[in-house]
């Protein structure tokens, strides 16, 4: 072990590796927007009675969870101009396919919130009088959110984590940024800790977020009890 | 959309990729095999009575499973042998990688595994006579897998569908074939197609393991 370290290496670019830690987390977020919007309707044609559309929505679901997120980047970037016949910058592609990621698992974990509160309580709202919307909202949304709070959370965690494999087509986010730096200082040990670093307390203060809003906002500790059946 | 797809690639690639999954099989097997093992020891520190053991453990998990598996392969694969001054060979660094990665995530499993095993069950042994060891492989972990094995083989899916990142540090598996093929016959679209139905293919057949494993437990064990 003779390595003399230098993690001031860092230094002159601390202002680039900032920024780029700074794309890291709007891409991450815009994912999350979008993967979430679709993950909400697909997961609520999920739980219709067409067999047809939970048909479609399953292979949707399946297809984007049973194959690696990295193939599913390649085919987008590199497969899809050629079928449309336009280019696609690598920010748009990349985006695209983690948000397409993300609403499919996004889409199962609120398919199960729904279907975890039972069908009674819907049936009850509607014979009190309540529209289907407004049981949704009122009745069905406001229980199955904080059952699927802990695993959306973790997605979230995921997405954050998964936005490093942008690098892979050239999108100049953190670890983009960092194999470039890495290989013009030679210093790849020294960087990818400190990118690490950086990747480690995104995902924890994303984590902890998620703990607030559970604890805090949605009070789950006062529901907890709740009988089930 | 005049796109002219061509059948005749896509059904080469998938002869190709289909060939070179036996390396992604190897890789994964190799590194779920390490993984089990590291997440088992990790699960069991962070259950003993040393407050170390329990600090490592958790220091261990947190930190794997806070960071993206890519960084980690980099690190390994070109940080590591700068500071240890020994070279790995990709597919070294990649197990390695995969390894310690999927033990992060398998050492919380095993605890909440071992957890779920009532007290009394430990105490029956030990007022029989059996020491810790005994006790721990004779009554607890066999339970313990038994209830953990449909998550267990979620995280197998992981594990292949992870697999598909050891092709940037350069393991010949197939994502990095498949790269290799488009640059050879420059057809993005129906190479990737190929790659995503190979490994759909494998993990699907993963998946409905995972059901009927599922299925098992909750009418043998849990009811």
């Amino acid at each position: 072990m003779r390595y003399i370290f230098h993690f001031e290496v860092i230094q002159p670019h601390l202002g680039a590796f900032l920024a780029a830690g700074l794309e890291t987390i709007q891409l991450a977020v815009i994912c999350m927007a979008i993967g979430t919007a679709i993950g909400l309707v697909i997961g609520a044609l999920h739980t219709t009675r067409s067999r047809f559309i939970t048909k479609l929505c399953a292979i949707y679901v399946e297809t984007f969870r049973l194959t690696p997120f990295l193939v599913q980047l390649l085919w987008i970037y590199f497969g899809f101009p050629l079928i449309l016949g336009i280019s696609i910058s690598p920010v748009v592609a990349a985006v695209a396919a983690l948000s397409l990621n993300c609403s499919a698992y996004a889409a199962e974990i609120f398919r199960a919130g729904i279907q975890s509160v039972p069908k009674t309580q819907l049936l009850t709202g509607l014979s009190l009088g309540m529209t289907l919307p407004k049981v949704m909202w009122r009745i069905i949304v406001p229980q199955g959110i904080r059952i699927v709070m802990p695993s959306y959370v973790n997605l979230m965690v995921q997405i954050v984590k998964d936005t490093s494999m942008f690098a892979i087509i050239a999108v100049s986010e953190i670890t983009g940024f960092t194999k470039v730096l890495a290989s013009q200082t030679f210093r790849a040990f020294e960087l990818y800790t400190i990118v690490a670093i950086f990747y480690f307390c995104v995902t924890f203060v994303v984590g902890k977020v998620g703990r607030f809003i559970e604890y805090r906002v949605l009070n789950v500790h006062k529901i907890a009890a709740r009988p089930r059946d | 959309m005049d796109y002219d797809f061509s059948w005749s690639t896509l059904w080469r690639a998938l002869q190709i990729l289909s060939r070179q999954a036996s390396v992604t099989i190897e890789v994964v097997v190799i590194s779920m095999a390490l993984g089990t093992i590291v997440g088992l020891f990790a699960g069991l520190a962070k259950l003993s009575g040393s407050r170390t053991l329990r600090g490592i453990s958790s220091v261990y998990v947190q930190l794997w499973r806070g960071t993206p598996l890519l960084v980690q392969l980099l690190w390994i694969y070109f940080g590591l042998p700068l500071v240890l001054g020994i070279n790995f060979s990709p597919k070294v660094a990649g197990c390695f990688g995969l390894s310690l990665w999927a033990g992060a995530y398998l050492s919380e499993l095993f605890r909440g595994g071992i957890v779920s095993i009532p007290l009394t069950q430990r105490n029956a042994g030990y007022t029989l006579g059996m020491t810790f060891t005994q006790v721990t492989t004779r009554i607890v972990l066999p339970q313990a897998f038994q209830r953990i094995l449909p998550p267990y083989i979620s995280q197998l899916i992981q594990v292949v569908k992870y697999s598909a990142l050891l092709s940037v540090i350069g393991v010949f598996e197939i994502t990095r074939r498949a790269e290799t093929l488009v640059t050879a016959t420059f057809r993005p679209f129906e190479v990737y197609m190929a790659t995503a139905m190979v490994y759909f293919v494998i993990l699907f057949a993963l998946a409905q393991l995972g059901k009927y494993a599922e299925k098992r437990l909750r009418v043998n064990v849990l009811e």
